[in-house]
């Protein structure tokens, strides 16, 4: 698995290497993961290894936030399709920015 | 890893009554099992599965009781290093450090730090392969790619972009960030082209979309 930090998500090219965004304790965050993400990543891990090009199957997001107590935690979407992958967990507020596991073929799946 | 030897206890005492089960020779392999995933399932068991991992995939399914019983095993291992662990519905976990834990670290940096060793530890022979494959194979039971779904959803939409390219070609377009979608409908397409999202948050989606395209990269 691959596992790659983006600023933001958006069918353009996102930055790449931002941190996780935790902000302020708040009422909801909503963190969505488009398919494009796996496609842009894809096309930046390409940059060194054209195998690793359009492979993607599943995307997981993950959000690192404080909680009420301030205590730093992280959740963690679930492996979802290609696509959309969405969640929301109440009791925090991020920005859109989340770090994105890929699911992969050849850029290989869960093995940190 | 951390999570192995408890792979092992929990994989021979969960999963024994599906095992005593199938002692009548292991089910057949699901013909219409897309191969992307079985050269997932292939690639796990010729590497260095757990004992769990080699319980579970050898059959190539994954049932419910399966799946419970590697969660069970990830979140063990993470009380075990004092982290707390909350699963969610509909899938992924919410993980935070329990009280022995919770001032261990002098900055959220380190805290995540030390929660990514946690999780990483504890998924591997637990969740990592066996959960990415149930829950991927779910959600994206043909387990199509990217460029695929894409396709797909411009021909619903009727979205010219891409006509008449191979799937090479329409992946090099997909790539190239100098590639503007023709219109909102082939933006929501790139941004959620199984429709998942909600329409609130595909109308924020593509509009991000249609400002970043505005804005060259640094």
């Amino acid at each position: 698995m691959t596992r790659v930090l983006l600023s933001t998500l958006t069918a353009a090219a996102p930055a790449v290497g931002a941190s996780v965004a935790v902000a302020a304790p708040a009422t909801a965050v909503t963190a969505a993961v488009g398919g494009s993400v796996c496609q842009t990543i894809d096309h930046r891990l390409a940059s060194g290894a054209a195998s690793s090009r359009n492979t993607c199957t599943s995307v997981r997001a993950r959000v690192g936030y404080r909680d009420s107590g301030g205590t730093a935690r992280y959740v963690y979407g679930s492996w979802a399709a290609y696509s959309a992958a969405s969640f929301t967990h109440g009791g925090m507020l991020v920005s859109r920015a989340v770090d994105v596991q890929l699911g992969s073929s050849t850029t290989g799946f869960p093995t940190y | 890893m951390r999570a192995r030897a408890l792979v092992g206890v929990l994989a021979v005492t969960s999963l024994a009554p599906a095992l005593a089960a199938c002692a009548g020779g292991a089910p057949e392999p699901d013909p219409d099992l897309p191969a992307v995933y079985a050269a997932e399932f292939d690639r796990v068991l010729a590497g260095d599965p757990s004992d769990l991992e080699r319980e579970v995939l050898e059959d190539r399914r994954i049932t419910d009781a399966e799946y419970s019983t590697a969660r069970d095993a990830f979140r063990q291992c993470a009380e075990d290093a004092h982290y707390e662990v909350t699963f969610l519905e509909g899938g992924g976990f919410d993980i935070g450090p329990g009280p022995q834990v919770q001032d261990a670290h002098g900055s959220d940096e380190e805290a995540l730090a030390a929660m990514d060793a946690v999780v990483a530890g504890c998924e591997d022979g637990t969740t990592a392969s066996i959960g990415y494959l149930y829950e991927a194979m779910r959600s994206n039971p043909e387990g199509s790619t990217g460029v695929q779904v894409i396709r797909a959803c411009f021909a619903e939409k009727g979205v010219p972009d891409g006509d008449g390219l191979s799937e090479e070609q329409l992946t090099q377009l997909l790539h190239d960030e100098s590639y503007v979608p023709s219109s909102d409908a082939a933006r929501a397409c790139v941004v959620d082209p199984t429709g998942q999202l909600s329409p609130g948050e595909l109308a924020e989606a593509v509009e991000q979309a249609r400002t970043s395209a505005e804005v060259p990269a640094p």
